[in-house]
């Protein structure tokens, strides 16, 4: 399984090291979202940094979609999705290596779009930053988990990038709300989110652990 | 002739052997009761036009398709029951390339060697470039290969892990004649190695040439099965025209 | 093939829903009593509760049903998944309807993401994405094998998604739409409810039903055609 998710795991860095497709089309269409949001919602000082958290979220869950679409549409296009199936490999450990890409791909536009981020709605970020980065991680963990699993059952359907976002968005409920109010902790608007992490853990445990259960059912003929 | 005894049976195991194969989708049935087998150490060709089943009957057999009646057995073993060994036996070929683009002819051939679980990667991947002679563009992405090229890969690719069956669906589509030769050269080259091959095609040309034994699937069923030698390509061509028009 | 249960079962069962429907429907006009605070409108309660109960008792079946099927493959599951799916999206459709019906006359607004309204629309969310799942998948067997994936995972993802929204709620207060129909109610409202409970499972295992042998009566003419087929072929064939 290890030798599986690792081979994975360094294919998809490696396509990613090569197209950057996953992150650009990530990093651009959140950047979209966070501008369109300000000529949307004209919004104060205050109320920027009170509802930042939100707007970022918002703009990583339309990004991050888009990010997770690729990562089965890259397998789908010369019928990998075969070719990986053909190979006498645990399946899990297809899922976990994919899995695992894509939340280096996600903190990485994360990351990318903070400074972007505290410029934009004048929100400093650098008092709880260690716990910020941990956010980033426990929510892109959350996000992805049921992201792999959906976007390989997704680009099985007609209408793939109609469908991820459409299973993803209600079922991720849970670890994008979390991870709003972890978030506004990590920026210093509220003061006490320990609930909100337990939930971001137990969300991230669950369907870590769903998913690679249940992803040898989604790769079949 | 020997007396029967397991020893004796083995080492003449067809390297296929499908019994009463019948696979449905739902109203269609695609594969009707089928009886085919593939003698080991020969190349055997399966004819039919588009729509017969060929492709469902390659992927029973590449244990792509898990839901079907009757049996199959690769080299003496029950699909059912061989499992991982089954598997790692057989390779398939598809007009699918079952490449990835944005990588490298190397990358590609290291990342299946690495899935495959070979025990030297490198050298296994540097060796497959070699022998099908792509060793020129082994840091030229999937993306740039011509369709010969690209075939080439995908038949290195299938045989990375030393299968001893190896299933090609409709290989030569899209290829030009000097590519076409090319890989019934490689085919060859592998059959010669003691490799069984079954190869489907629509092609009838190609497909004599390449043929140590013959098979026609129409409406999935086998209509003909016969070896290859002492067949005159005429009568096999009216033949064949026959049971299209049927 | 044969058809799981008979006309008669269905019979009896339309029967029943319709009688208790019935009884409930009076009991609601004329026995239960009008609440103080809310007036006749709060009569919605009888059909909103019952509605909302099902629905969620219908995304339970499709988790057990998806279960069943990933470990049988049996067609019989994926059909039954998908019926109570369809249904369970009906109900949980007229809860969404009735709960601004409801809020709209008391609080003079339609909706207020109150948190069991908010948790039913996730429900609602999660039921479309399994339907439209099913919808755009061509193969009969990835879309049973797919679907049934979703239908686990939706159902695992609802707990969560209940506590998300109840602590959110107690952090942000707003008024409550459904209000509190455990505490303190009047022993004829209850037995009202109780009737009310009764009539709408009654209706939903009806159409759940019938649903069933919608879908079972397709396959058998689907076999049909194939056979009809195939003989054409032996005719044809034989040389």
């Amino acid at each position: 399984m290890l030798k599986t998710m690792a081979a994975i795991l360094w294919k998809d860095l490696k396509i990613e090291l090569r197209t950057k497709e996953s992150m650009s089309a990530a990093f651009v269409f959140s950047v979209l979202v966070l501008v369109i949001f300000n000529f949307a919602l004209d919004l104060d000082t205050a109320q920027a940094r009170r509802l930042g958290a939100g707007f970022f979220w918002v703009a990583f869950a339309f990004g991050g979609t888009l990010a997770l679409n690729r990562s089965f549409a890259i397998e789908k296009e010369s019928g990998c999705t075969r070719a990986l199936m053909l190979a006498p490999v645990d399946r899990s450990g297809i899922y976990t290596g994919k899995f695992l890409a894509n939340v280096i791909f996600l903190v990485a536009t994360q990351v990318l779009i903070l400074p972007l981020f505290a410029v934009f709605f004048d929100v400093p970020v650098g008092n709880r930053l260690g716990t910020l980065l941990l956010v980033f991680v426990l929510g892109a963990v959350g996000f992805s988990s049921v992201g792999t699993l959906f976007s390989a059952i997704a680009a099985n359907t007609r209408m793939r990038e109609l469908m991820l976002p459409v299973l993803l968005l209600p079922v991720t409920i849970p670890v994008l709300l979390a991870a709003v109010e972890t978030t506004s902790y990590a920026l210093g608007v509220t003061d006490d989110a320990s609930f909100w992490f337990k939930l971001l853990v137990v969300y991230d445990v669950v369907f870590v652990t769903v998913g690679h259960l249940v992803f040898e059912y989604v790769l079949e003929e | 002739m020997r007396s029967s005894g397991t020893v004796a049976d083995a080492a003449t195991a067809p390297a296929l052997s499908c019994e009463h194969v019948t696979k449905r989708f739902g109203r269609l049935t695609a594969l009707r009761s089928v009886d085919l087998t593939v003698p080991p150490g020969q190349c055997t060709v399966l004819f039919g036009r588009n729509g017969a089943g060929k492709s469902t009957l390659l992927h029973i057999v590449a244990a792509l398709i898990r839901s079907y009646e009757g049996r199959v057995a690769v080299f003496g073993e029950d699909l059912r029951k061989g499992g991982e060994r089954s598997r790692r036996a057989v390779g398939l070929v598809s007009h699918d390339s079952y490449l990835y683009n944005d990588l490298t002819a190397l990358d590609n051939l290291r990342f299946y060697a690495r899935l495959y679980g070979a025990p030297d990667v490198e050298q296994r991947a540097r060796s497959l470039l070699t022998r099908f002679d792509l060793e020129a563009k082994a840091r030229s992405s999937v993306r740039e290969l011509s369709r010969g090229m690209k075939q080439r890969l995908s038949l290195a690719r299938a045989v990375l892990h030393e299968p001893r069956l190896l299933l090609l669906d409709e290989p030569f589509t899209g290829l030009d004649e000097p590519a076409c030769a090319t890989l019934s050269g490689m085919l060859a080259d592998f059959v010669a190695r003691g490799g069984a091959a079954l190869l489907t095609t629509h092609d009838v040309e190609r497909g004599l040439e390449v043929a140590q034994r013959v098979a026609v699937l129409e409406r999935g069923a086998i209509a003909l099965e016969v070896p290859a030698a002492g067949l005159d390509a005429a009568a096999f061509r009216h033949r064949y025209r026959e049971l299209l028009e049927g | 093939m044969a058809m799981s249960g008979t006309k008669t079962g269905s019979a009896i069962l339309a029967l029943i829903a319709l009688a208790t429907m019935l009884a409930g429907l009076a009991m609601v006009g004329f026995y239960a009593p009008v609440e103080a605070e809310q007036g006749v409108v709060q009569k919605i309660f009888y059909f909103h509760v019952p509605l909302a109960w099902n629905g969620f008792i219908g995304f339970t079946l499709v988790f057990v049903f998806s279960f069943i099927f990933l470990v049988t493959r049996s067609r019989k599951w994926d059909i039954r998944a998908h019926a109570a799916a369809e249904v369970g999206v009906l109900f949980t459709t007229l809860v969404l309807v009735t709960g601004p019906i409801w809020a709209k006359p008391i609080w003079g607004i339609w909706w207020t993401w109150d948190a069991r309204l908010t948790l039913t629309l996730v429900l609602w969310l999660i039921y479309v994405a399994y339907l439209m799942l099913r919808h755009y998948v061509d193969s009969p067997d990835k879309r049973a094998t797919l679907s049934a994936v979703v239908g686990i995972v939706g159902f695992i993802d609802v707990p969560l998604v209940y506590f998300a929204i109840r602590w959110w709620r107690t952090q942000h207060p707003q008024p409550v739409i459904a209000g509190g129909e455990g505490s303190g109610l009047d022993p004829r409202m209850a037995a009202t409810l109780w009737v009310c409970l009764a009539a709408f499972t009654a209706l939903y295992l009806y159409l759940y039903r019938r649903r069933v042998m919608l879908e079972e009566t397709r396959d058998e003419v689907d076999d049909l055609h194939r056979r009809f087929d195939e003989r054409g072929h032996k005719t044809q064939g034989a040389a």
